[in-house]
């Protein structure tokens, strides 16, 4: 019934259309709770922050601006700060960054455009990750999916704040690489 | 444009893609992005970047439930939103009918003292937040000093803020504080702008980070 692309949906949303609320949540829960999860180790948590992150997705779904960012990643930045405040407020992260990347990358998505992405990005990405030095891998796991600032990196790995942000620079312009060349090829 | 301003804004784009960017280097870079096509599309391939690494994450499957509660949520506040609209316009169209009556007398009584006054133009700007997102919007009046309304309504984490007019040469000024609660804030109040082009005004944090800004000036207000 809802087979629409990720942006039509949210259009449906902000006309108040419930349905369409209810479709943009079956199709983005289980990301969006992996995420949370991810960033926070536990399970109450996790549901408030996707709890909170989908409601604010709904609420302000007439902001949503296509042109600046697919709906997947308006809605992961939402979740990732949102989850980023929790932490911060509760305790100390204690996330793994090597165990983050020992998952598997997700699974199809049910919207077209996260679909796509899927299939084309985020397999390369996986795979690109996979071969950067572990310093960097761990270090664009930090910034890029815990939402960790370069000075944070730092004070984690126990490095000065110029070598993690060389570190966090230098993995994502060989993630920028690696994504151009299969583009090119 | 210059090349140390390139390599500078090259240089940060990664952090700024990935949201994570924070304060015054935040604040440089997108003013030297607004002038440089050439760095804003490298910010665009890394924001692609920074886009595929967030989805990473693994999907997994929530508690049960999880769907059809906030389902109940957002139908349950439709429901409720709907009554408050059908009561605020039944509450408006008295309001209006008594301001029409109250006019109508004021005017038979008064017949020479109706002149009308022209309203100050108003302008709305996008207040962007990390990653570009829209956190809210500032209406600017093209009065001077200008009128100023800022609107928050999302993506900014509670507390006060300092509100700025930043020029990209000059030490930015306060024109006011706005508390941030449950995610929503506004603010009321003059503030002089400079009739000059790269005019922000900001949302600064106690540590003075700039959590978002609007691209206002004068020039545009009037406009």
């Amino acid at each position: 019934m809802w087979s629409v692309a990720d942006d039509a949906l949210v259009a449906g949303m902000a006309t108040g259309d419930p349905d369409a609320a209810s479709a943009f949540v079956e199709r983005f829960q289980r990301r969006i709770y992996g995420l949370a999860y991810t960033m926070l180790g536990d399970v109450r948590g996790a549901e408030d922050v996707a709890q909170e992150a989908l409601l604010r997705a709904w609420r302000h779904a007439g902001v949503y601006d296509p042109r600046r960012g697919t709906v997947v990643s308006w809605l992961l930045t939402i979740t990732r700060n949102l989850a980023i405040d929790t932490m911060r407020v509760r305790r100390p992260i204690a996330i793994d960054p090597d165990a983050v990347l020992a998952w598997s990358p997700p699974a199809p998505g049910r919207g077209p455009a996260e679909a796509a992405l899927v299939s084309d990005d985020a397999g390369r990405l996986h795979q690109a990750i996979a071969t950067l030095p572990g310093e960097q891998r761990r270090a664009i796991v930090l910034a890029g999916i815990v939402g960790l600032s370069a000075r944070e990196v730092s004070e984690r790995e126990d490095i000065p704040l110029g070598t993690a942000k060389t570190r966090i620079r230098t993995a994502m312009q060989r993630l920028r690489l690696a994504l151009t060349e299969e583009h090119t090829e | 444009m210059s090349g140390a301003a390139c390599t500078a804004a090259r240089d940060a784009a990664p952090e700024l893609a990935l949201g994570i960017l924070d304060g015054q280097a935040r604040a440089e870079v997108l003013l030297h992005l607004a002038t440089c096509p050439h760095c804003q599309r490298y910010l665009d391939e890394m924001a692609a970047v920074a886009d595929g690494v967030s989805c990473l994450a693994p999907e997994l499957e929530p508690p049960a439930d999880f769907a059809r509660r906030i389902d109940s949520t957002i139908r349950g506040a439709r429901r409720r939103s709907v009554r408050r609209w059908v009561t605020t316009v039944a509450v408006t169209a008295a309001a209006a009918a008594i301001l029409s009556i109250t006019v109508v007398r004021v005017i038979d009584f008064h017949p020479t003292s109706a002149h009308p006054v022209a309203a100050p133009a108003l302008r709305s700007v996008a207040m962007v937040g990390s990653n570009g997102l829209q956190v809210g919007h500032v209406a600017v009046s093209s009065s001077s000093p200008a009128s100023v309304v800022v609107n928050v309504d999302y993506n900014v984490p509670d507390g006060t803020y300092s509100l700025q007019v930043r020029q990209p040469s000059g030490t930015p000024r306060t024109v006011g504080t706005i508390t941030i609660t449950g995610g929503h804030g506004q603010w009321t109040g003059a503030a002089p702008l400079p009739p000059a082009q790269g005019v922000s005004l900001d949302l600064v944090a106690p540590s003075g980070s700039v959590v978002c800004q609007a691209a206002v000036n004068q020039a545009q207000a009037t406009s």
